[in-house]
């Protein structure tokens, strides 16, 4: 287990140590770079990434923000058309901001393909959208056994208008699994193209599987301008969609699962990204202890 | 048998050092006590000296030697005011109030320390520590050994914080989001 570093000021002909960091963190996790159960630092810093994941480059890699606050260590894919972030087994990822990453090619299974037992912690995910063809089916994160814990969501979406599967966390086969905990998911309609909007819904339990589990506890969900059509989908019917002490506004929540409130959430100023919950907010105190 | 008497001088047992002990050739029987090495002597045509100590105070009661009266106020069965070196301690057969015993046990795989208290062997807690686990949501501080014993305390708030960096659990109560309202005033001033 080796300890490498990527730096605003770093190169990726460097060798990757902490006084001779790396720039791009999908350089870093590439295979002749690191290796499964190997530690990446990010340093504070925007960084303006300029290279895309190679699949299966998150297998087993723990990923940190050296200050732990994605406010922080932010990660900018924009104008980058993003490969398929992939991990096979057991990432983690601490405390790093990850913003405009719109592929619009290569396989289906999310932005990310989160595929067994990764725990994503304190990071920000901004504009995480797969927003045509075969990206869109995956949702922004294909996972399973993905555990998402103090996590932001803000204007993530993933839809194919050809196909009603899109959804954030998005799941298929059976087994596949995942939690979404004491996690804050927001998006303005008026931000989404309309022809992306409809078919949406935070949870998409897609074609493949009749045993899958999606488990969100504690959880805020804000929609702005519009109203989701449902926040869960299941297809065909296949699995399980568990809400607990969560509050889903305007998400197109209509069940009456223990805990589960509508209500506006009162966030400070969600439209400029202040999530934090003024006092008078029913959220407060009323989670469920996990 | 053999006869103990007085020896040539009268004297019922010679009281000398050992080397002037040795040096006297005394009746056959003759009781000596050699005050330097502190060891009992019979003349049986030759010197015999004892191999036990035989230390003059009438207060203390040895290890090993069979008492035949209370001298000091204490019964066989005591050892007191004495320090045991190097000694281990084993299997216990005896079942009374206050045996110890170190045993194996099969189903945990370890050595246990057992103390007999209340009609029954109880396990003595050893190698206790407390830790506090950061990457753990339910707050509490927990006494952990090995690992069938884990005793945590719950304390309200806890190890594991939120994207704010504010505890996830604060006074047993827990927000929705990822940014719990800082309830609790720590330090500061109006």
């Amino acid at each position: 287990m080796a300890t490498f570093y990527i730096a605003p000021d770093g190169d990726d002909d460097n060798d990757g140590s902490e006084a001779s960091p790396w720039f791009n963190l999908f350089y870093a996790t590439g295979s002749a770079q690191t290796n499964t159960s190997d530690t990446i630092i990010v340093k504070d810093g925007t960084y303006a990434q300029t290279v895309g994941a190679d699949g299966d480059s998150l297998v087993n890699r723990y990923i940190k923000s050296q200050s732990l606050n994605p406010k922080a260590a932010i990660l900018d894919f924009d104008g980058l058309n993003t490969q398929r972030i992939g991990s096979d087994s057991g990432a983690k990822i601490e405390g790093i901001k990850f913003q405009n990453m719109n592929p619009t090619n290569g396989s289906s299974r999310g932005v990310f393909n989160f595929f067994n037992g990764e725990y994503i912690k304190d990071c920000i995910f901004e504009r995480v959208s797969g927003t045509d063809g075969p990206r869109g089916r995956g949702g922004s994160f294909h996972t399973c056994g993905t555990r998402f814990e103090s996590c932001v969501f803000i204007d993530c979406w993933s839809s194919s208008p050809s196909a009603f599967d899109g959804g954030i966390f998005s799941t298929t086969n059976d087994g596949f699994d995942f939690e979404v905990v004491n996690c804050t998911i927001y998006f303005n309609a008026n931000d989404i193209p309309a022809e992306y909007f409809l078919p949406f819904a935070i949870i998409h339990l897609g074609d493949g599987g009749s045993n899958r589990t999606a488990t969100v506890s504690n959880t805020v969900t804000l929609v702005d301008g519009a109203s989701l059509g449902t926040f869960a989908e299941i297809r065909n019917g296949n699995g399980t969609v568990n809400v607990t002490n969560s509050c889903l506004h305007n998400a197109g929540y209509t069940g009456s699962e223990a805990g589960v409130i509508t209500t506006d959430p009162l966030f400070v100023d969600a439209s400029n990204s202040d999530f934090r919950l003024r006092p008078a907010s029913p959220c407060i105190g009323t989670g469920g202890l996990t | 048998m053999k006869y103990i008497g007085p020896d040539s001088d009268g004297t019922g047992v010679t009281v000398d050092t050992r080397e002037n002990i040795l040096a006297t050739t005394p009746q056959q029987g003759a009781l000596a006590y050699a005050t330097d090495v502190q060891r009992l002597l019979t003349y049986d045509g030759g010197w015999q000296e004892s191999s036990a100590l035989m230390i003059p105070r009438s207060g203390a009661v040895d290890i090993g030697v069979e008492q035949a009266s209370n001298l000091a106020g204490y019964g066989v069965d005591y050892i007191t005011d004495k320090r045991l070196s190097n000694v281990s301690i084993g299997s216990n057969a005896d079942t009374e109030l206050g045996g110890v015993r170190v045993v194996f046990s099969e189903s945990l795989g370890r050595n246990l320390t057992q103390v007999y208290l209340d009609g029954a062997w109880q396990t003595v807690l050893t190698g206790v520590n407390i830790q506090t686990d950061a990457a753990e949501r339910v707050p509490d501080i927990e006494f952990t050994d090995f690992s069938p014993w884990v005793l945590s305390l719950i304390t309200g708030n806890s190890d594991a914080t939120d994207i704010n960096g504010v505890p996830v659990i604060q006074n047993m109560k827990i927000d929705m989001g990822a940014y719990s309202a800082p309830l609790v005033i720590d330090g500061g001033s109006f």
